[in-house]
């Protein structure tokens, strides 16, 4: 070996950690590290142009990536394409945040335009979605219009070509002339002879719309209510009606004799509008209660509100069901504690955020539950009294089918769902793992730590394990397979079965915490 | 790297026995269930044309071929059957001569001389550098450790790989066609190498020849092998009154020339 | 022996013979590839074990790093200058001048520096090993080796692996960088594009992913190269003639395979990048 060759091997190395971490540290998305981001979405109905990469700006300065797109079905059902944003943590986003896509170039490249909204309203926090999203960007849309108008100048030149092409052409121009020329003499005599009709009634005119804007005001406030309404709606079609007649007789100039009692009609009826509203006003009647009660009113008012935020949580919270069926059996064929049959659950599972839920389930087991009973005997001499032997006797009673409850919660993070509770009316964990766009799914429990081996109530035994997959082999519906409490040989089993799965709109209106509205 | 671990059985007389060895490369038979003994501390030359399988022989009794069937044992052991392990100390046992000496050519003499001691002892520089100045003695060499073998000639060369061969004091010495190749002269004093060495170390030597009068000159005993077959097996004295045809014609060629 | 005397007949049939044919080169290329396969593996798992060869590791690091530290460097100029020369008259048409620097130094972290690096490093390196080996098999040096109770395997193919594994991504990395000069001297000084679009353009579009992408496949390309030599140096056969053959077949059997494994590994990293809605292979 020479004795420069470390030397020089060295310096090659060193050169080239320089050179690796020099482009690194360089590259874009080495300065949006995870611990200084956090992720929002946004669904797009178009993310044409959108890509993983792809800058997020606010007022035009990068503050975010693209970290992915995927389909996701809104809750009509609907696909939208899901933007997953890495916002860094130095900028806070609001609920009234506004996202929209904006044109980079004519080439068709994208970014995002965040507006964050303001500090007044909820702030967003890691794994929300920004409620309001413009998917088309204003190229876009200015490219569409453009493309409209086209059609539309197209169409004109078209027939303005048709009409001008030939001799025949221009005797019908000249004929469009003379007639636009009548019609506007015509225009003007009407407008002279309406001005003339007004001026001569205006106080009558002036009173009418003060009438008729008072009644709408007071209408607007019971709009919806119907009875001496359906009467005043039919008072006022009448109206229209006559006032368009006689909107029809000026216009063909006829003397204002009719007119005078049109309007004297007119004036009759706003007369009851007004002795109507009156009534309502001074709370006769029921609408009159309606309208004045302000207790009424507000009650009303708070009950609308509630509403509103019930609706708003309610609109967030998704409700599934499962429903899973399995056929066990117990890998020994004669333990004296499991029995092959079927198992059922019913679980609803309360979603108020993608990434948790609380689990209520109710599982009727085969397995069912063993209850101890300890007999003690004593065998005496009848005559001394003495003790000749004692025996105690464990009984254990097995209740085969026995009906249990689990309450978890659960949270997700990434591929893996964590849950904790009760399981099976005994403290357990447990966790969920997903694959495949969550199609396949493993399933882990472990729970009942101190279980009991049913005729030797002294002795503990493993806890209870179960493992099971799921897969969703057809929409909502999934085979499953797997193992329960390996560790205690006499108790394991496995078993194999279906599951169902879907959410459940209509659970949310009768969930038992919800106030009726 | 020390541990020999010399399994050796005294009340055997041969170093090498080689029992109904049959090998075949592909569909051709080269070893035809070939029998031969090797005398402790004799010079045992193995003679035939080329092609003939004596090389197929030589590399089998060094493990670096694995018989069809048959058995090789080295000391009394069995080296067919051995791990790959324990046949690398068997091999310990051993020192080579190649044909055209094998020296590395990217090292000098003394490196070539010295690398069985590098990887296998943990003996000082200064020792190494002794040792190899004494073997290169013994082959009659002196002040040539810093060159490198392209500069050597022929005869040289051989003796370098003959230090190299016995630097770790082998109780076998294998030859391949030392003098193949060779001028008379340095056919010569290769013989004389030859017969120095197995004097002076007190060695066991296998020679593979197709050259007669070295032969004659260096060997106890003498076997011919023809088509994969021996055919001749005696101490060298009787080889000149061998009946067999091949052997015959074999010599006569030779004498002949001579 | 009915099983010779059927390919026999099977040999005389003009309709089989080409099937025959076609069989033989599958069995003969799937057994050289099993071959070199157990070569590698059996050249890895002696580097790992001692005695630990580490001056002639050295020694092989400075052969394949420094040796070829020169031509990678003018290479790697090069290939950045004409690279960008070449892409700016296209850009130029969509006035996207400004994203030379992205196009190429995309183009050269992921496949430039890691394929170019890897076929200069197998013109020197691979076909020198397999000379370097097939003299020592034909000239039964690595038959004395053997004798001599030394691994040939492990004194000879495994520092040559070990050190292309290293010094061939070192060599890509500093491709990279000479590159990144030599399209940046094309691009700013020659061809006038803005400085400071031409830069943010390359931070804000080149990620680490295609760094490291490229740093991958060198590594892999690196093994391969040098396994390639090695084997077909350890297994030559046939002289000198033998050593020539073997060096052409190291060269151009490592060149294609550079070519088809840099393809594989391509596809495979890009499951594991983030390129969502990006094209899929």
């Amino acid at each position: 070996m020479n004795a420069r060759t470390p030397l020089l091997v060295g310096l090659v190395i060193v050169a080239a950690v320089v050179s690796l971490t020099y482009f690194l540290t360089q590259s874009s998305n080495g300065k949006l590290d995870k611990s200084k981001s956090y992720v929002l979405y946004g669904d797009f109905s178009d993310a044409a142009g959108i890509r993983w990469k792809t800058r997020v700006q606010v007022n035009g300065l990068d503050v975010g990536r693209i970290e992915g797109i995927e389909h996701v079905r809104d809750s009509d059902g609907r696909l939208l394409a899901r933007v997953q944003l890495r916002i860094d943590r130095k900028y806070d986003v609001y609920e009234n945040a506004f996202l929209r896509k904006v044109a980079e170039s004519l080439l068709g490249d994208f970014r995002l335009d965040l507006d964050p909204g303001t500090p007044g309203h909820r702030k967003l926090e890691e794994g929300e979605v920004i409620p309001n999203v413009q998917s088309t960007s204003d190229l876009e849309a200015i490219q569409s219009e453009l493309r409209q108008v086209a059609t539309n100048v197209n169409r004109v030149t078209d027939s303005v070509a048709k009409v001008l092409a030939g001799p025949e052409g221009e005797g019908a121009l000249r004929q469009i002339l003379a007639s636009v020329e009548r019609s506007v003499v015509a225009v003007e005599q009407t407008t002279y002879a309406v001005r003339e009709t007004v001026q001569s009634n205006q106080a009558l005119v002036n009173q009418m719309i003060a009438d008729v804007h008072r009644f709408t005001n007071t209408l607007s406030d019971v709009s919806g209510r119907e009875g001496e309404i359906r009467k005043i709606t039919g008072n006022l079609a009448q109206l229209t009606e006559r006032l368009n007649t006689l909107a029809g007789r000026l216009a063909e100039g006829e003397e204002g004799g009719e007119i005078t009692e049109t309007v004297k009609n007119l004036r009759e009826t706003t007369e009851n509008l007004a002795s109507a509203t009156r009534k309502i006003d001074q709370g006769d009647g029921t609408m009159g209660r309606l309208v004045n009660d302000n207790e009424l009113v507000d009650s009303v008012q708070e009950t609308v509100d509630g509403a509103n935020t019930l609706i708003g949580s309610l609109a967030r919270l998704q409700t599934q069901v499962e429903l899973r069926t399995e056929y066990i059996v117990p890998f020994n064929g004669n333990s004296p504690y499991v029995d092959s049959g079927v198992r059922t659950s019913l679980g609803l599972r309360l979603i108020p955020r993608p990434d948790k839920y609380y689990l209520l389930e109710a599982v009727s087991d085969v397995r069912g539950d063993q209850s101890r009973r300890q007999i003690s005997r004593e065998f005496r001499d009848g005559r001394t009294g003495e003790l000749i032997r004692s025996e105690t006797e464990d009984n254990a009673d097995t209740n085969f089918r026995a009906l249990k409850f689990s309450v978890q919660f659960a949270k997700r993070y990434y591929f893996s769902t964590f849950r904790f509770g009760i399981i099976e009316n005994t403290g357990g964990v447990g966790a969920n793992f997903h694959w495949l766009n969550d199609r396949l799914e493993l399933r882990v429990d472990a729970f009942d730590f101190t279980r009991r081996v049913p005729d030797q109530v002294s002795e503990l035994v493993n806890p209870r394990f179960r493992a099971f997959f799921l897969y969703e082999f057809y929409d909502h519906l999934f085979a499953q397979a797997g193992l329960d409490d390996p560790f205690n040989a006499d108790l394991r089993t496995w078993f194999l079965g279906a599951a169902l799965r879907f959410t459940d709109e209509d659970l949310k209106s009768i969930l038992p915490f919800a106030p009726t509205p | 790297m020390t541990d020999t671990t010399v399994v050796s059985v005294p009340d055997s007389p041969y170093a090498i026995e080689v029992k109904n060895v049959c090998k075949s490369f592909g569909p051709n038979p080269v070893l035809k269930n070939v029998n031969l003994k090797v005398r402790r501390g004799k010079t045992r030359v193995i003679l035939g044309p080329s092609g003939s399988g004596k090389t197929v022989i030589m590399k089998h009794m060094i493990g670096l071929l694995k018989p069809d069937s048959g058995n090789i044992l080295v000391d009394g052991v069995d080296i067919t059957t051995l791990p790959h392990n324990e046949l690398l100390n068997v091999r310990r046992k051993f020192g080579m001569v190649f044909q055209q000496a094998a020296l590395f050519d990217s090292m000098t003499v003394g490196e070539n001389v010295s690398f069985p001691l590098r990887e296998h002892s943990v003996l000082s520089k200064e020792a190494i550098a002794e040792k190899v100045r004494e073997k290169l003695g013994v082959v009659d060499l002196k002040n040539i450790e810093h060159k490198y073998p392209a500069e050597l000639s022929g005869g040289m060369r051989k003796r370098v790989g003959l230090a190299r061969a016995i630097v770790l004091e082998p109780s076998i010495v294998l030859y391949d066609e030392p003098t193949t190749g060779l001028d008379p002269l340095t056919t010569d004093s290769v013989d004389k190498m030859i017969l120095d060495a197995s004097k002076r170390l007190n060695v066991t030597s296998v020679v593979i020849s197709h050259d007669v009068g070295s032969a004659l000159l260096v060997a106890d005993d003498i076997a011919v092998i023809h088509e994969g077959v021996i055919v001749e097996d005696v101490p060298a004295k009787e080889i000149r009154d061998s009946t067999h045809p091949f052997v015959r014609e074999f010599l006569h060629t030779w004498f002949r020339k001579q | 022996m009915s099983s010779s005397s059927t390919l026999e007949r099977l040999n005389e049939n003009p309709v089989a013979r080409p099937f025959v044919a076609i069989g033989n080169m599958a069995i003969s290329g799937l057994t050289e590839l099993g071959l070199v396969v157990q070569f590698f593996a059996s050249a890895v798992a002696l580097a790992c074990r001692p005695p630990f060869r580490v001056t002639l590791l050295l020694n092989q690091m400075e052969f394949v790093g420094v040796g070829s530290l020169f031509i990678i460097m003018l290479t790697g100029t090069f290939t950045g200058a004409v690279f960008t020369l070449q892409t700016v008259n296209g850009l130029a048409q969509f006035n996207l001048e400004s994203v030379v620097g992205t196009t190429v130094m995309i183009g050269v972290t992921r496949e430039l520096a890691p394929v170019l690096t890897a076929l200069m490093v197998t013109g020197r390196v691979a076909s020198a090993m397999a000379t370097e080996l097939g003299t020592m098999r034909v000239t039964e040096q690595i038959d004395a080796m053997e004798v001599m109770a030394v691994n040939p395997v492990q004194y000879l193919a495994s520092p040559r692996i070990v050190a292309s594994a290293i010094m061939v991504p070192c060599l890509s990395m500093l491709f990279v960088a000479v590159a990144y000069a030599g399209a940046y001297i094309m691009a700013v000084p020659v061809l006038g594009i803005d400085e400071g679009a031409y830069i943010s353009r390359i931070q804000e579009y080149v990620a680490s992913y295609d760094v490291m992408h490229g740093f991958y496949k060198s590594i892999i390309l690196g093994v391969l190269l040098a396994t390639v030599g090695c084997y077909k140096g350890y297994n030559a056969a046939g002289g000198a003639r033998g050593v020539g053959n073997a060096t052409t077949q190291a060269v151009v059997i490592s060149s294609i395979s550079v070519f088809v494994l840099d393809y594989v590994l391509s596809a495979l990293l890009m499951k594991f990048e983030p390129t969502y809605n990006a094209v899929s292979y």
